[in-house]
């Protein structure tokens, strides 16, 4: 298996040369960063190849890396204050270098039998952008409505760039880490106006404290009878 | 003249053919869709919570095969945690994922029969779905929502008994013992039965529809797709296999324990789109027992088994669900 897979890893990085950076990954998957600039060649040759031949574009899924490596499940100091998620922004930085937005395309080679992932990074943090891959995967029109959707990732060369998932009108792009987990805005029927009205959310935040007791008298060992 | 213009329809979520899962905008022409806009529901819960608090959503994705999402979503966690999971939990699994199958290519074939005006197949498909739907019940007390697959296995061991029907106003005690014989036993007693009874449903189902020529018409020679244009769309499964195309994961890239299983995979001859449905009945005919194991002779009636397979053992039943 692993022997397959660094065949393949060879053949990839003698096709793309240098620009393919392989990554770190799970035993039994493959995984490349490209960049953005020259990865629609890349791309087609990875499809086009006859040693290669990644017909299939199973997905793309974006990544906002603004809290990668930052956990906001740390019940050892919630145990005193409690905790909330989901209400405010997060957006506090994470650990992570370089670019905020990346896509990873995930492609298999049905005449091969292999999988390969790519992530690719948006250079531009603020206005996020990449080269359409629809000429190359036509199932890739959704995928990246949906990525532009969610993360505000624009897509040059799509034929149809619009909102897939949210409703008409959304502001925002909610899988953003500084978007809330409860949104912007609620929606209602007003019987006085006779139609749907958005007004600011008005939920409140739950603070939770876990039912944990994680310094139990009974387990100290100075504080033991006998 | 009167100026023709094309209508504009507004296709679901709650429209009965919808299914609840999907909204289209459509733009019709007569019977012609000219232009879809396509609208999606979409969880993003799971992204503020712990791994195993997000099993439920993901029945929820798709509530035709609840518990094949479930388990895509606990192997990637086995998958990044390197956990190992035992045999027997592996043989569940796989066992539920093949009634998961069945229940979704009963769902499929009975509402599309529906939806293009075959009412009959539709009562039929939904009494199997039924039987299945009782296993569920069985393992994880809910019908659909089941969240049984955990990452390292699932909830619980299989159970020794089956949920049962009781007598009432509307249902005589006959009726009920009736249909309560298939299910005196255990679990695994009563898939071993289904998996008898199966084969001449899909008879039935066969019966109403390969032949008939108000089925044929709206399906034979329309939405054709090369295998060049599957690939483009990313079609997988009884689609892709439609195309003519020879593609099934749990043959090629084997998961848990298909790699032990003997079972077939129709695939299509070419470009007819009733080739999706072709190859997806044949599934459902592989789910027969396999020949030869001697069991076929004894009635689907006789006194319930003892369960084997609760002592480490595989009941034989387990390759009977293909």
């Amino acid at each position: 298996m692993s022997a397959r897979i660094e065949a393949l890893a060879s053949v990839i990085q003698a096709r793309l040369g240098e620009s393919a950076v392989r990554r770190a990954a799970v035993p039994g998957d493959l995984s490349f960063d490209l960049p953005a600039e020259g990865m629609l060649p890349a791309l087609t040759l990875l499809r086009d190849d006859p040693e290669l031949r990644f017909e299939m574009l199973i997905d793309i899924a974006g990544v906002d890396y603004l809290d990668y490596g930052r956990t906001e499940w740390r019940t050892t100091d919630s145990a005193n204050s409690g905790f909330g998620r989901g209400v405010n922004a997060s957006g506090q930085g994470g650990s992570h270098d370089g670019p905020r937005f990346a896509a990873v395309y995930q492609l298999l080679s049905v005449s091969r039998n292999e999988r390969v992932t790519v992530r690719v990074f948006c250079t531009d943090s603020e206005e996020p952008s990449l080269p359409s891959v629809v000429d190359i995967w036509a199932c890739a029109n959704w995928f990246e409505r949906e990525a532009f959707d969610l993360f505000g990732i624009v897509f040059h060369g799509h034929p149809d760039l619009r909102r897939i998932l949210t409703d008409y009108g959304f502001i925002g792009h909610p899988f953003r880490k500084d978007f809330p987990l409860i949104g912007n805005v609620e929606v209602r029927y007003d019987e006085t106006v006779g139609r749907v009205v958005y007004e600011p959310v008005q939920l409140v935040e739950r603070i939770l404290v876990p039912r944990v007791i994680r310094d139990d008298n009974r387990y100290d060992a100075a504080l033991k009878d006998s | 003249m009167a100026e023709i213009r094309n209508f504009t329809l507004n296709f679901g979520p709650q429209h009965p053919a919808a299914h609840g899962v999907l909204r289209l905008v459509l733009e019709m022409d007569g019977e012609t869709i000219q232009k879809a806009d396509p609208h999606i529901g979409l969880l993003q819960l799971a992204e503020s919570k712990p791994f195993n608090q997000s099993i439920g959503y993901m029945d929820r994705l798709d509530y035709v095969s609840m518990m094949c999402n479930e388990h895509a979503y606990v192997m990637a966690i086995e998958k990044l945690l390197g956990i190992k999971v035992p045999p027997r939990a592996q043989h569940i699994r796989v066992m539920f994922d093949e009634i998961t199958r069945v229940l979704n290519h009963l769902m499929w074939l009975g509402a599309h029969g529906l939806d293009i005006g075959a009412m009959t197949v539709f009562l039929f498909c939904f009494r199997e779905r039924e039987d299945l739907m009782d296993c569920y019940e069985a393992v994880s007390g809910t019908r659909m929502h089941a969240t049984y697959y955990r990452p390292g296995g699932v909830f619980r061991d299989l159970p020794d008994f089956m949920p049962r029907y009781e007598a009432s106003r509307w249902r005589s005690q006959k009726d009920a013992d009736r249909r309560n014989e298939a299910r005196s036993g255990s679990l695994l007693d009563f898939i071993d039965d289904f998996t008898r009874r199966f084969p001449a449903c899909i008879d039935e189902y066969e019966t109403l529809l390969t032949d008939n020529r108000i089925w044929k018409q709206p399906t034979v020679h329309i939405g054709v797709v090369s295998p060049a244009r599957a690939l483009q769309l990313g079609f997988t499964g009884p689609m892709l296999r439609g195309s003519g195309i020879v593609w099934d994961l749990r043959k090629q890239q084997p998961y848990e324990v298909y790699a032990d299983m003997d079972f077939d995979i129709p695939v299509g001859k070419g470009n007819s789109p009733v080739q999706p449905y072709h190859s997806a009945v044949r599934g459902l005919a592989a789910c027969q027992p396999r020949s030869g194991d001697g069991r076929r002779a004894q009635s689907a009636s006789a006194k319930p088994r003892r369960d084997e397979g609760r002592h480490g053992v595989p009941h034989p039943s387990f390759q009977a669900v293909h």
